[in-house]
């Protein structure tokens, strides 16, 4: 093995990541942009996905849950061995944002690592009527949270944000 | 081929849900424990299942209700057996078969498949299963004798051949 292949392989990082939010918010096609770049049509995901992101100096894990009531008791289970989380919310749909906010809290409290951090995606920003990211911010008290976080608009349709809000997110890993 | 019942089973809001049973003969608990074990998790489109549980053994193929408003849904087609004693791959290739046709046809949907669970089911204790979706569109099908090593073949011929 050469000096740089050795070189290459210290410098490659691991990290397992989990995409969260309430169902239909639009996780799958998210992960699924990302790995083709493009918008690809997706059905409910039956508990998780696990799919590896091979990306320069870091590959990542990273487990797409499902949103279902039934299936979000077995979040903590995965989200406690993360590095980090993405939490995805359909910005478009009003009625569910109390809903949404209830999971995002539950899901923050229950993470032990303080050195977690926390990629916030206001997804389905191609639609109308949707909430404006600094109201966002206040609903959902970001400014409290005692992890290091950002939050992104989104369109998993279009692929506005998406690149970007990941290459924040991969950046934190990387240092 | 007798089975107990078959089922249709889809992703409601709150998780994996009956849509309905053919006949209506599986206790609740057991029904509670067979949603779940007809889309393992992890499952897509186009995969299959079998499995053993409280002496029942089914097996399922998992399928993507298309829809013109909303997100596809995830559903499934099962056939529930209280002998391990079946055929799984005609089971396999009878329900894919429907599925496609329906497709093909653009019919299907949940309660298209509601309608005609009751003639599948009567098809599989007949062996042959013809069944009107609408006025104009009728599927037909024989199922393959066990052991024909040509049932591949035989279906891809009857899906040509038995539209009306």
């Amino acid at each position: 093995m050469s000096f740089l292949q050795r070189l290459f392989r210290t410098r490659t990082k691991h990290a397992d990541i989990t995409i969260c939010g309430l169902d239909d918010a639009g996780k799958t096609t998210i992960l699924r942009f990302l790995e083709t770049g493009e918008f690809v049509d997706t059905t409910p995901t039956m508990g998780v996905n696990r799919e590896t992101l091979h990306l320069p100096n870091l590959q990542v894990n990273v487990f797409d849950l499902a949103g279902q009531e039934d299936f979000r008791n077995m979040w903590h289970n995965i989200n406690e061995k993360s590095d980090g989380i993405v939490f995805v919310i359909d910005r478009s749909n009003v009625m569910r944002f109390d809903e949404a906010k209830e999971v995002f809290e539950q899901t923050i409290h229950a993470q032990l690592d303080q050195d977690l951090i926390i990629l916030i995606l206001l997804n389905k920003s191609d639609e109308p009527n949707v909430i404006e990211k600094s109201l966002f911010i206040e609903e959902f008290n970001l400014l409290d949270l005692p992890f290091k976080w950002a939050v992104f608009e989104t369109s998993a349709k279009t692929g506005d944000g998406i690149f970007n809000s990941f290459k924040w997110f991969v950046d934190e890993f990387i240092g | 081929m007798k089975p107990l019942s078959l089922c249709l089973v889809n992703m409601g809001t709150r998780g994996l849900e009956l849509v309905k049973s053919f006949p209506d003969v599986i206790p609740s608990d057991s029904m509670n424990q067979l949603v779940y074990k007809t889309i393992p998790m992890g499952s897509n489109p186009g995969d299959f299942a079998s499995t053993t549980f409280n002496n029942l053994n089914l097996t399922s193929f998992i399928f993507r209700i298309p829809s013109a408003e909303n997100r596809d849904n995830l559903a499934s087609l099962v056939a529930v057996f209280n002998t391990s004693n079946y055929d799984a791959n005609s089971i396999k290739q009878v329900f894919s078969w429907v599925v496609a046709e329906l497709e093909k046809k653009d019919l299907l949907a949940t309660h298209t498949l509601e309608e005609i669970l009751p003639k599948l089911y009567k098809g599989f204790n007949k062996g042959q299963f013809k069944i009107e979706i609408t006025s104009t569109s009728t599927i037909k099908f024989d199922f393959p004798k066990q052991g024909n090593d040509k049932n591949g073949n035989a279906i891809d011929a009857l899906s040509d051949d038995l539209w009306d």
